[in-house]
């Protein structure tokens, strides 16, 4: 991996994050009529509209109003959320960490679930444990995650007891909404394993380490497995950062304090300078994530053209 | 018989939309002494918070989430296929355009942009279809956009070009018909996924108000009274699950029948 390669990659994604900001900022010119009759009701007073036209920088022109969002966007100037009157950078901080969390363990959850079913079908293509993998992923794949969710509380929660309905008051809080979204993650990244599985198993190298001895397991751990990692990793990191997105219905399923119910909290309220910063954060993280596995997977994998 | 189960759910919910409008005014009726009534042989599916049944609601919901999910997947398949047709084949700075466009759309989180958006244009059904119109278009113009873009040096249509065809009749009589397997495909699979970014909106409230049956919102209400009434969760859920799980089947066997790649 060339230095200069790798510079080229980042620069492209600070490209990509610049136009995501920029659309971010064209999505609220879009807030119908008058964002501040949007925002304070049409019975407030003159002088109070006049005061947060100038607090939002809307008494300006469009081309000065982009100067500034950038000008505070890059000294970490976000402004105030109208509702709370508190630094939306800050918000966000102390939001973050529990969607953090919450997308640590949702991958963890994951793999745990994928790769046993991956591997079990790989193993049995055709036959019944496969269909049943088959089967699992449909289901699991096509479950949004506010159906998942309520039933995984109706049962766990409500009947069994073994964990908390939501919030995040105990430890085993995280562990429901994790599970609903590692389900719909682990289906996709099982049969991506299969496929992927089924495909290195046909190669002859397999049979080359057989034939020197290696054990079945041995064979599979160190040559099978790694080369199939490849492709899942790709999903993996698209998995993860939709997950990132995904999880504000998830979040707000469970009262999760994370960026996912502050995104809803901002609508509902109409804080719409704070709804900008979830989104801004959010999809920053999305594009961080996927450009990350596209270096992680190129670095794995030295097939992988980098002056492409 | 058991592997095409995809069609039977999908003709009878083509069925229940039929009958869906008529199931509205019944569907909202408010018997508050039925109040939370587990499911009976009466009442199939049980009633929720205010004694409606869900049954109706449920089939009522048919006649708002499907009939939104195919309108969003019809204009997003033509603005898409339109303006990714147009790119690929004119090319030069409108192609170069129209790409800087779908990369930017497709590095943010589509379901996040189509929530934030329909919370900035308010809540109600006409702005979350708007909202996942915006969305919707990228997915059909990326697969239009390449498709024509390999279809364009293709014998048959080099030879419509050297005999003078004008540019409309090519892309018309050529291209198109080619075009129509895999946009078929994507669109089957568009809907389940629109059917589900739809619901996952109205649950969050932004999308049909009350007291509108919608599949979202009827999961929104079952969401509050878990405790109680865990059986309102059943109807709206199995509406979504089965018609998402079914358009899903429905594409894969389409996209095999053409044996396309994924």
């Amino acid at each position: 991996m060339g230095v200069v390669q790798l510079a080229a990659r980042l620069f492209a994604m600070l490209v990509t994050l610049f136009g995501v900001s920029l659309l971010v900022f064209l999505m609220m010119q879009a807030i119908p009529g008058d964002p501040v009759d949007a925002m304070l009701g049409e019975q407030a007073s003159g002088a109070d509209r006049t005061a947060l036209r100038a607090a939002l920088g809307l008494d300006a022109s469009l081309p000065e109003q982009l100067r500034r969002y950038y000008g505070g966007l890059l000294v970490g100037d976000w402004g105030l959320s109208l509702q709370t009157q508190e630094p939306i950078l800050g918000t966000l901080a102390a939001r973050a960490p529990g969607t953090l969390l919450l997308a640590g363990n949702a991958l963890v959850f994951a793999l745990l679930l994928a790769l046993p079913l991956g591997i079990w079908s790989a193993l049995r293509p055709g036959r019944v444990p496969d269909h049943f993998a088959g089967l699992v992923a449909l289901i699991g794949g096509a479950v949004p995650g506010f159906i998942l969710g309520p039933v995984l509380i109706v049962v766990f929660a409500v009947w069994l007891g073994w964990a908390p309905v939501g919030g995040a008051d105990s430890h085993g809080s995280v562990v429901l909404p994790a599970l609903t979204l590692a389900i719909g993650m682990a289906a996709i990244l099982s049969r991506q394993l299969r496929a992927a599985l089924l495909e290195v198993l046909a190669e002859p190298f397999m049979r080359a380490a057989r034939a020197r001895g290696l054990g079945f397991a041995a064979a599979l751990w160190r040559h099978g497995l790694r080369n199939a990692a490849i492709p899942v990793l790709t999903v993996l990191g698209m998995q993860l950062g939709a997950l990132l997105g995904g999880a504000v219905i998830t979040e707000t399923v469970f009262a999760w304090p994370g960026l996912g119910t502050l995104t809803v909290e901002a609508i509902e309220r109409r804080d719409y300078p704070l709804l900008q910063g979830c989104v801004l954060v959010i999809s920053a993280a999305y594009v961080v994530v996927n450009r990350l596995t596209d270096l992680l997977t190129a670095w794995c994998d030295p097939r992988i053209d980098w002056s492409r | 018989m058991l592997r095409q189960w995809y069609v039977g759910v999908l003709c009878v919910w083509l069925v229940l939309a039929c009958i869906a409008p008529w199931c509205m005014e019944s569907g909202n009726r408010i018997t508050l002494e039925n109040a939370f009534a587990p499911p009976t042989a009466g009442a199939w599916l049980g009633t929720d918070d205010l004694g409606r049944s869900i049954l109706l609601r449920t089939v009522a919901g048919a006649a708002v989430s499907a009939p939104l999910a195919a309108g969003v997947v019809l204009v997003s398949l033509c603005v898409g296929t339109l303006l990714g047709a147009l790119g690929a084949w004119r090319g030069g700075l409108l192609d170069a355009c129209l790409q800087r466009i779908i990369e930017l759309f497709q590095a943010f989180p589509g379901l996040l942009l189509a929530i934030a958006l329909a919370g900035i244009l308010g809540p109600g059904t006409g702005n979350v279809a708007l909202a996942l119109c915006l969305v919707g278009w990228v997915g059909f113009a990326r697969l239009a956009r390449a498709q024509v873009a390999s279809l364009r040096s293709r014998e048959h249509v080099l030879v419509a070009r050297a005999l003078g065809t004008p540019d409309r009749r090519i892309l018309s009589n050529h291209i198109l018909p080619l075009l129509v397997a895999p946009l078929l495909v994507e669109a089957t699979f568009a809907f389940a996924a629109t059917l589900a970014a739809e619901a996952g909106m109205s649950f969050l409230g932004l999308g049909a108000q009350p007291p509108t049956a919608a599949w979202g919102s009827m999961l929104r209400e079952a969401t509050q009274f878990l405790l109680v009434a865990p059986h309102m969760l059943l109807g709206p859920g199995l509406a979504i699950l089965s018609l998402v799980m079914a358009m899903q089947s429905a594409g894969e066997r389409l996209r095999l029948h053409w044996q396309l790649p994924r």
